[in-house]
């Protein structure tokens, strides 16, 4: 485990509606070689403050800090750009585009980040076959099984190497033997590679792996 | 993302969403089509017309010397047979009447003495231009007693004698040159004052234009003695059949690619919005709104284009059998250029829709 304050957040509130706030005066920080875990009830705030910590949202009030850098007054192309070359995202349903082959679901993210093609697909397959996909790269998500599509989601939220990485109920929809491959993948990003990542999650086997865990 | 990266993958999105792309292609075909079936015909048409009207005649700039006076010179002939627009010049003299040596009592026939070459519309018998030969025109030789274009004529009033070696025969608009002779002056001569000098344009809207360019490279001593002649009205006529017949395609035109410009806009909206969800992913992963607006636009353009040159194809084949020639090539690619232009603006506004949709909002919806 590496010691390096990656993300911090401090004194972060936010609200969808004026007045109500679902995360207040939060502060925290989290570490680059470790995994740490969101818990809570249904509607605390884990997948808002993912959001927020994605930077999808802006916060009401305090701030997100990214590697040193306070992302609340990034301009929108700024936290675009953060998002594609230092983010990683794993969503609850995978999110796969379904009109797209596996590949290309896979390869999209890091086009988005500035690497070529030809290069991301080299990386693409890598990931594939360290995360033991088994289905050929041309066939499109409809096609594969819920525990497949959500390893395609983890090899791309991976692709670009990330310095930080999100994942909301990444197991949620899977069997035990598929969910366990996620959070081991998880955590070889963090202790492998040096990623923050953090994990909003019901599913205790999660906590278990994790470092440190944070209830809201 | 990158330009080339950007322009592939607006590519592979267009392959990997079938259906909406062959929608796409089919209004941006079916426009184009559409344009070239109606406008192109209307265009076939102006063309046909305006190419029955731009006869030689409407072409034709005839410069006169009417007293003699205004000291025209082979020179200045030249500059103007120089002009782009100019495709031939015929420079003459002045008319003297002369009649065959041969025949006592035959009548007189007008003669030119000409300055230069002879241009394309005037055909002749073999002639190496020697000083003091002449041609006889075709309908010269039997007013002039000539039964073969070969003999000596004298001019009527004082002057030496020329030798008729040929015939000539000019076709519109110098038909009339048929019933006289032409000459090349005797060297002792010297060149003699140019009285009348025609020049063939190469379009009949350049008439004017050539004129004034022929007066200030002519530079006439007295300008008032120079006649300039061309043919206003049919150049007016013209010019109205260019303009009512150039107005009825661009509203057509216009109509049919703002028809295209709707339905493109309306497809490519239904579309962004039945996949708002892989927008809102794309711009968690890092797509700028720049990039979201750029991949829109840029895969309705991909296949914008491949419809617009198809029914470009198509429609100029359909004009071509129509009205036995096809449209002017120039105008096809124009339709499909405009087809594609008028696809990518009906995409920015549905591209910019789907780029400001908030991502979060998008995700959260089940």
């Amino acid at each position: 485990m590496t010691d390096s304050v990656v993300v911090t957040a401090e004194g972060l509130t936010f609200g969808y509606d004026p007045g109500h706030d679902l995360i207040r005066d939060l502060t925290f920080s989290c570490f680059g070689g470790a995994v740490t875990g969101l818990l809570g009830r249904s509607g605390a705030g884990k997948s808002t403050l993912l959001y927020l910590l994605g930077l999808m949202l802006r916060p009401t009030a305090g701030r997100v800090t990214v590697r040193g850098r306070d992302t609340t007054r990034l301009s929108d192309r700024e936290r675009s750009r953060m998002r594609a070359e230092d983010l990683g995202f794993v969503f609850q349903d995978a999110a796969l585009d379904n009109s797209r082959t596996v590949l290309d679901n896979i390869v999209e993210a890091a086009l988005f980040a500035g690497q070529r093609y030809r290069t991301a697909t080299r990386e693409a397959r890598r990931l594939m076959q360290q995360f033991d996909v088994e289905v050929p790269a041309r066939r499109r998500p409809g096609e594969i099984s819920g525990g497949q599509a959500q390893r395609i989601a983890l090899c791309r939220a991976l692709i670009t190497r990330p310095s930080v990485v999100l994942a909301d109920e990444p197991t949620g929809n899977l069997d035990e033997e598929t969910g366990a491959v996620v959070v081991s993948a998880l955590r070889s990003a963090a202790y492998d590679d040096g990623a923050v990542v953090i994990v909003a999650s019901h599913d205790p086997t999660i906590h278990a792996a994790c470092d440190s865990l944070l209830r809201l | 993302m990158r330009l080339r990266e950007l322009i592939a993958e607006c590519m592979r999105v267009a392959r990997s969403q079938a259906l909406a792309s062959s929608v796409v292609g089919l209004v941006v075909g079916g426009a184009a089509l559409i344009a070239l079936a109606t406008t192109g015909r209307t265009i076939q048409s102006e063309q046909e017309i305006l190419s029955r009207i731009d006869t030689a005649e409407t072409r034709l700039v005839t410069i006169t010397d009417a007293r003699g006076d205004a000291g025209l010179t082979y020179g200045g002939v030249e500059r103007v047979a120089a002009l782009s627009e100019v495709e031939w010049t015929l420079a003459l003299g002045g008319a003297v009447d002369v009649r065959a040596l041969a025949v006592e009592a035959a009548p007189s026939v007008a003669a030119y003495p000409i300055y230069g070459e002879l241009p394309p519309v005037i055909r002749s018998s073999q002639w190496s231009r020697s000083p003091g030969t002449a041609l006889v025109g075709v309908d010269a030789r039997t007013p002039l007693g000539l039964t073969v274009p070969a003999g000596g004529v004298r001019p009527r009033r004082a002057g030496p004698d020329f030798a008729a070696v040929g015939w000539h025969q000019a076709d519109r608009p110098l038909r009339e040159l048929n019933s006289a002779l032409l000459m090349v002056p005797h060297h002792d001569l010297g060149e003699g004052p140019i009285r009348t000098i025609h020049v063939m344009a190469t379009s009949s809207a350049e008439t004017d234009a050539i004129a004034r360019a022929a007066m200030g490279l002519l530079s006439p001593a007295d300008p008032n003695s120079v006649v300039v002649q061309t043919s206003p009205e049919l150049n007016h006529m013209r010019d109205a059949i260019r303009a009512g017949l150039g107005q009825s395609a661009r509203q057509l035109l216009a109509l049919v690619l703002l028809s295209g410009l709707i339905l493109v806009a309306l497809t490519v909206f239904a579309n962004v919005t039945a996949r708002r969800k892989d927008f809102g992913r794309r711009r968690a992963l890092g797509a700028s709104r720049s990039e979201i607006v750029l991949l829109v636009a840029g895969r309705t353009v991909v296949v914008a284009v491949m419809g617009a040159v198809v029914g470009a194809s198509v429609g100029s084949a359909i004009v071509w059998i129509w009205t036995s020639a096809p449209p002017p090539p120039g105008f096809s690619i124009a339709v499909a250029f405009l087809s594609s232009l008028a696809a990518a603006l009906g995409a920015v506004g549905p591209a910019a829709v789907a780029a400001f949709r908030d991502p979060v909002k998008v995700l959260r919806m089940p």
